[in-house]
Order: structure tokens, then sequence, then C-alpha cells
């Protein structure tokens, strides 16, 4: 079976889930698997996939706004510094389960990732698995956020802030994480999502 | 306004670390923290005078006691320890509502206000930065309840602890467990960490161990050496990726890629993926029983 990494994400998202607030109503495993299941990308997401177009294919020098999807990004007065290798594709096999994840540049034994969001939350970042799996996809030493925070302004329009970089590095015990973390998902899945080779 | 995308640079050698150091009150943090290389204490949280090894101090009070500092107030030192950070942020509040009272609302900061704090919190860390001293920053630990678990956070206030997490270049967390304090840099499901020495769990020595004096020295140290190393080894993986890059460019068939696989393979996951990558243009596929590419074969329509 294969899995991406956003898919055990949300997997682990799942089974720790606790309420942001009061009354707030838990999903289900219904709805776990058809976010699993179904591609049904939010406005946010649609944004920030556009962004990840325009970046990936930006060139060195100063712009003043990307445009990607319909989209339309007003940059901020900002540094970014980006390796050559751009969107790359990696997999690794857990016992049963492959699991895939594409990474936004790399450089050497460094994984990049750019995140747009509302909201500035490091721990969100820090707590989640997938830094974790791209180290280990990848065979990587340190992983790097370059976060972005977006607000519309208009439709389709987007204010962004400058970047904000986070890191977070390979520790002992990760790959095991990485394996115990898979095969759980790997159960999860041969109950719930029978029928899908590809639970991506 | 423009964005400036650059290539990037050169890895650089560490000669300067951030590391923050949380836990529970009462387990010894600020007394680690003495264990520093040449420390310097400030001491926003009034509690350095608990510190079984007290070294030199200086109680904060108010921010202009540090809002002035200068590389000469430093230059005996190398080790500067903020004690705790969850502490200065709060007395930075103090100041900042001080000087503008409309940032401020029943001793709280309003959304602008708390925009002034993460600001001049992060300056503040940028002016010890740049002094070229190791920085040490102590925070207490909230324990958050999920379910049977217990969830270990940075006790720091609103987005500043943001500024801390990107700030830190290593974390770890002080705990105890059968009477043995631990020092901890890997991150856990319910506790967060940097561990970029690859530092198993290290036990902290009795106080009254020799040991003690020099310990976080040595973890810093420790740590450093492991960044340098690797710093070494980004290099070397750096120039192979750019040799496959510039390389494949000029590879045209599947003789050519298959010169190429063991190279990959020794090269790591990168440059089996940009071997595979350029193969896949060349319209050849990874024939497992020959262990080789070859021309794909078209399925009959």
């Amino acid at each position: 079976m294969l899995a991406r990494v956003s898919n055990i994400e949300a997997y682990r998202q799942w089974v720790n889930w606790t309420p942001l607030f009061d009354g707030q109503e838990e999903p289900t495993v219904e709805d776990l698997v058809r976010f699993i299941t179904v591609d049904e990308p939010s406005e946010a997401m649609k944004a920030g996939t556009a962004f990840h177009a325009a970046l990936e294919l930006a060139q060195d020098g100063e712009h003043d706004t990307f445009e990607a999807n319909g989209y339309r990004f007003i940059l901020p007065d900002a540094e970014l510094s980006l390796p050559s290798i751009r969107e790359m594709r990696a997999y690794r096999k857990y016992g049963g389960l492959t699991v895939t994840g594409q990474v936004d540049a790399v450089e050497g034994k460094l994984v990049v990732d750019h995140k747009t969001t509302g909201r500035f939350d490091p721990e969100r970042y820090l707590d989640g698995c997938q830094w974790k799996f791209y180290l280990d996809l990848f065979g990587a030493d340190e992983f790097r956020w370059n976060i972005f925070v977006i607000k519309e302004v208009e439709p389709q329009v987007y204010r962004v802030s400058p970047p904000q970089t986070l890191t977070a590095y390979r520790y002992p015990g990760l790959h095991d994480y990485c394996a115990n973390l898979a095969a759980q998902y790997l159960d999860f899945a041969c109950e719930h999502i029978p029928s899908r080779k590809e639970a991506a | 306004m423009a964005l400036k995308i650059t290539r990037a640079s050169d890895p650089i050698t560490v000669e300067r670390l951030n590391t923050v150091i949380y836990g529970p009150p009462g387990l010894g943090k600020s007394s680690l923290a003495f264990t520093a290389d040449t420390p310097l204490l400030l001491d926003f949280d009034n509690g350095s005078h608990r510190a079984a090894n007290r070294k030199d101090t200086v109680r904060i009070a108010d921010w202009s006691d540090v809002a002035g500092i200068t590389a000469d107030d430093l230059a005996p030192f190398n080790t500067v320890i903020v004690d705790t950070a969850g502490r200065a942020l709060d007395i930075l509040t103090a100041d900042i509502i001080r000087a503008n009272p409309k940032h401020g609302r029943g001793g709280a900061l309003t959304l602008q206000g708390y925009g002034e704090l993460k600001s001049r919190f992060t300056s503040f860390l940028k002016l010890l930065n740049s002094f070229g001293k190791d920085v040490v920053l102590i925070a207490h630990m909230d324990e958050q309840r999920n379910g049977d678990e217990l969830i270990e956070r940075l006790d720091v206030q609103g987005g500043s602890k943001g500024e801390i997490y990107k700030a830190a270049d290593a974390m770890g967390r002080l705990v105890i467990a059968n009477g043995q304090r631990r020092l901890l840099f890997s991150p856990t499901d319910a506790a967060f960490g940097k561990n970029p020495g690859q530092l198993p769990p290290l036990d902290v020595p009795n106080f009254s161990d020799p040991a003690f004096d020099t310990f976080l020295a040595s973890v810093i140290a420790q740590i450093k050496e492991r960044l340098n190393a690797l710093t070494e080894e980004q290099r070397e993986a750096v120039a192979e990726q750019k040799w496959f890059r510039e390389t494949l460019e000029h590879v045209s068939d599947a003789d050519g890629i298959n010169s190429l696989l063991d190279r990959a393979t020794a090269g790591g996951t990168v440059c089996k993926a940009m071997l595979h990558k350029r193969a896949t243009e060349l319209g050849l596929a990874f024939d497992k029983s020959a262990g080789e590419y070859a021309a794909q074969h078209q399925e009959a329509a």
C-alpha cells in the first residue's frame, strides 16, 4: 500500500485530536477516510497550491508579485534563499507500507518546505510528523520551513508577509518513530480503506 | 516591495548556539545553566540565589537594565543566560505598557502591544546573538493534559514563544525520574525538542559531582562539534548533487544512465531521484530483474 506523508499526518492528528473550543465536534473515522480518499481542497489550500506553483518556478532576482492558477500574491520586502533542486519526491518502505512525500526544495542534507498559513503557529509544525518522515525519506539531517502568513485582500489576491524560518533536526529514534507511525497507519488503512491499493 | 530570491549559499561553521532549556520549576534549571562556559546570568526571575553553584549574575528588575547592554559589558563572558524567557517577556510587557499605555488594557497587552512585544524581544535576541556569545534561554514547562497523556510545552506568552522556537538551535527539557535528573533533546509525541547534536538522553550529574561544574558547557560543545561535522557532510552532499545535476543534462541514453547507477546509489536518495527523473525524461524505466534502466516497452493498443 502507498501512503502520502500528508495522509499519515492527518491520521496522527485524528488520533491525537483535542477540541480547540468547548463543544467542538470530534471528527469521525468517516471524516478521516473522506479526507484521505477524496480530493476536496479548501480555498486556503488552493491559494497555497498556487503560491507553491509560483515559488517553484521563481527565478533568482526581485519579485513584486507572483501569479499562478488565477491567484495573485503581493510580495513583501524580504530575502529568500532557495536551493536549486525543487519539487522532489521520495519513497521509502516501512514494512507493508510505502510512504511517499514531495518537498519543495532540497540542498544536500537540508530539506526545505514552504507553508502558507493565516497564523504563524510553530508548535503545529514541530508537533507534526511530516518533517520527521521527510528527513527519513530523503536521508536528510535538517528540515527548514519557510512559513508565509498570507491574508486575502480581495478575491484570489493575497498579501504575503515576510517568510519566517523554523528548523528541526534529525534525532536518534527518528526512523523508529516513523516506522511505528507507518505501522499504525497501515493497520488503520487496512481496516478502513480496504478497497484502495493507494491511500493517496 | 519586493521579494529577493537568491541561491542557497554555502553552509557556515557554527561558532555560537542558542540553546533552550525548559522544565518544571524546582528541578535546577538555573543551576544547570550556570554550568555553561563562563556564564553571565540575566536574572529576570529573581531566583538565581537558589542556584547551588551561583556565578556572575545581574538581577533584572526593569527592561532598561538590559536594553542598553553592550559588547563591552559581555566581554568577560562566553555564555549569556536569560532566566527565564517567560519572565523577561513579562518585564518587557510592563515596559511596553509604561511607555505607551494604549498598548495595555488591565495590565495585559493589546494586539498592537503583542506585536511590539514580539518585535522587541526578537531584537533583544538578535542583539545578544550579535555579540557572538552562546545564549541559553531558560523557560518553565507548561503541562497540558490530553486524555492520559501530559503534553509538555514552553510556558511563554503569546507570539514571542514562536520567536523562541525559531531562534532555538537546540532545545532540551530537564526532567526527573527515580531521583535522577535528565536532559532530553529529542522530541517525543508529547514534548518538543531539537537535537542537532544527536545526543542520547543525558544524566545530569549530582551538584556535588565535579562533572556537574562544566556539564552544560560540554553539552553545548558536543552540539557545535556535531553541527560542524554536519556542515562538512552538507558541503559534500551539495557538491555531489551539483555534479549529478550538471552531468545528467548531458546524458542522453540508457548506457549513460546505467553508468551512473552505482554513484547515484552511493550519493543517497536525492541523487537517485535525480537520476530516475532524468531516466524517465529519456523514456527509460528501471528493470528490477536486470538491475538497470532500459527503454520502456509500449503496451499494445
